[in-house]
């Protein structure tokens, strides 16, 4: 009895590419405007420096599909696309927000999304055209991920720059306002919820929102996210002004493991 | 500040790392003196810090490779094949080996 053929690594290439052709992976990025939705997309997946954006619908309502080209050394280069669904204008005009809000609804019950990220700016404490918007599109939500963005901006605003974190009054503070805001924001949605805070111009727990994306996207189109991803630790704790460039190697060397260049032996054949 | 090597200012705290022994930090080597000018209260918040961008970071990871092997599971083409042991037998390296042949 013969067992199943050895499959070469041009099937599964294949088969990938195919797979970002057929479906890209796709994030509804819905928070009022000013809150950072592009900065923290881009931080996650590198979409400001390595792709070139087609931008479909209104000016104020963008499906953004970033094509990340691939630098092959052999054969053609591949696009693997990633494809984002904003509305940057959200919250700055009610009378325009109507059809934002219909749009997303449109995509999402269509079931288009992989994840959503419902961004929120740690400072903000006013909650109401979020707990609004939430509600109404509560039916049409898969599982919901929560980001608090900015705590580096967090009052009393003294920012720890030498090792990149928050000050311990800022970090008495975010651990406040995640329990405030998970508690607003959560009783208007149907299923559970998480919240994690970060700062994307940081870099500051981006690893933990990453993370929270992935867990929260359908099981089989993970790797996908993951094959995008373009930030590690290393960006993180090189903004960490009070180190040197060495102490900054050492510390990397000793603790920054999941980034690490896997040699070529250790690689299937 | 800076110190000279082998002494630290009080109320800082001086860390060392073996060099070449794969990561293993020690605290006791006279050798390659490590974030000397930093206070400890701030020293163990870092740490703690990276430590806990690497277990989430590790997470990820290793999700991502379960989703893989899920994809791999629903494939037409791909469940014939032997490509879920070796999913299964080198884990990430398998992620990354697909990253480097789609050049990502």
């Amino acid at each position: 009895m013969s067992g199943p053929k050895p499959a070469p690594l041009d099937l599964i290439v294949k088969a990938a590419e195919e797979e970002f052709n057929r479906r890209p992976p796709t994030i509804c990025v819905i928070g009022l405007s000013g809150v950072g939705k592009s900065s923290t997309i881009n931080a996650m997946f590198g979409t400001h420096k390595r792709v070139s954006a087609t931008t479909r619908g209104t000016n104020r309502f963008r499906t953004d599909v970033f094509e990340i080209v691939s630098q092959r050394m052999e054969g053609a280069a591949i696009k693997c696309a990633l494809r984002v669904l904003d509305a940057p204008g959200l919250g700055e005009d009610v009378s325009l927000d109507e059809n934002y809000l219909s749009r997303y609804r449109h995509h999402l019950k269509d079931k288009a999304c992989d994840m959503v990220l419902w961004i929120v700016a740690a400072r903000n404490r006013a909650l109401a055209l979020d707990q609004q918007y939430l509600t109404r599109l509560a039916d049409v939500l898969p599982n919901v991920l929560i980001g608090i963005n900015q705590v580096d901006l967090v009052e009393p605003l003294n920012w720890n720059a030498g090792i990149n974190m928050p000050s311990r009054e800022q970090d008495k503070a975010v651990k406040e306002i995640v329990e405030d805001r998970h508690a607003k924001l959560s009783k208007c949605l149907r299923g559970q919820c998480k919240t994690v805070a970060y700062s994307a111009l940081k870099y500051y727990n981006l690893q933990s929102l990453f993370a929270a994306c992935l867990d929260v996207s359908p099981p089989d189109r993970r790797w996908m996210f993951d094959l995008l991803k373009s930030f590690s630790t290393h960006d993180w704790l090189n903004k960490a002004k009070g180190l040197s460039a060495a102490q900054k190697q050492q510390l990397a060397r000793a603790y920054i493991k999941s980034d690490e260049k896997i040699s070529a032996e250790s690689l299937p054949g | 500040m800076a110190s000279e090597r082998g002494g630290a200012p009080s109320g800082v705290l001086c860390i060392y790392f073996r060099s070449n022994t794969g990561g293993e930090a020690v605290s006791d080597l006279p050798e390659e003196p490590l974030l000397e000018e930093l206070p400890q209260a701030d020293l163990e918040r870092l740490l703690g810090q990276l430590k806990e961008e690497e277990e989430h970071a590790q997470r990820a990871r290793l999700s991502s490779v379960e989703s893989l092997k899920a994809w791999v599971a629903k494939h037409p083409t791909l469940q014939q094949t032997t490509l879920m042991e070796s999913i299964a037998l080198y884990g990430p390296a398998f992620l990354e080996l697909l990253r480097r042949a789609l050049g990502l």
